[in-house]
């Protein structure tokens, strides 16, 4: 089963989506949440990393933390990294570029919408299908209309 | 070529066809060999593959809506009494 990771600008949205794609997949997939970048001081002030609050991020994202997360949790069946906007998207590039090619080459970063793609792919990644599977599924949510509206 | 199996159930959960059971939908219907369909008959929606959740979020549906399930395969009759089985659970 592949593994999910959600890179968010925001600690909340991260957590937020996380928790709306736990909800769609069985408890064996893991999702792992990475939002936010720790306030100035806080590292220094000692406080492990494991039990800072909320309010210990501020906003931002960075491309050590992404690269220690999926070394941390990488699986051969693959990475798929889902992100929203901008620099989240280039830090998550700079983390790929600074692993080992045949961990990179498991490693996927989606263009996905990231609430609706987090969703899908946790269904899809659920079902035990694989990284280029579950990618297409959640791309694929970009081209569908949330609102139906009668032609024009 | 087997036969097409069809029914019809209307949706009893006040949030209709929300996420999770549509996930649980998607869940169940790859458990089954056979194609399995479904359509929102009170929106009068296009048919939708059963094991996608991106194609079941399409269905939009809500309580009373209709929905008509259709399944072909060796297994049509199992997977459209699963399927049944859930959204009737669903509803209780």
């Amino acid at each position: 089963m592949i593994t999910l990771l959600i890179v968010s600008h925001s600690y909340e949205v991260a957590q937020g989506v996380r928790r709306l794609a736990a909800q769609m997949a069985p408890p064996e997939l893991a999702i792992v949440a990475l939002g936010g970048v720790p306030e100035d001081g806080v590292l220094e002030d000692g406080v492990p990393e494991d039990s800072m609050a909320p309010a210990d991020y501020g906003l931002g994202s960075d491309a050590t933390a992404i690269l220690a997360a999926i070394e941390e949790h990488w699986t051969p069946a693959g990475v798929l990294i889902l992100v929203d906007l901008g620099s989240a998207v280039m830090n998550a590039e700079t983390a790929l570029d600074l692993l080992p090619p045949e961990t990179a080459a498991a490693c996927c970063i989606s263009n996905a919408p990231l609430v609706e793609g987090a969703i899908v792919a946790a269904v899809e990644a659920g079902l035990g299908h694989d990284l280029c599977q579950v990618n297409a599924a959640a791309e694929a949510v970009a081209h569908v209309a949330k609102v139906q509206r009668p032609p024009v | 070529m087997s036969e097409t199996l069809c029914v019809r159930i209307t949706l009893n959960h006040p949030q209709g066809l929300h996420l999770r059971v549509g996930k649980d939908l998607v869940t169940v219907a790859n458990r089954f060999a056979a194609q399995i369909s479904l359509r929102n008959v009170t929106r009068e929606s296009p048919l939708v593959d059963a094991k996608s959740i991106l194609q079941l979020m399409q269905l939009q549906a809500r309580q009373g809506h209709v929905l008509k399930i259709s399944a072909a395969g060796p297994d049509a009759q199992a997977a459209l009494d699963a399927m049944c089985a859930l959204l009737e659970a669903e509803a209780a």
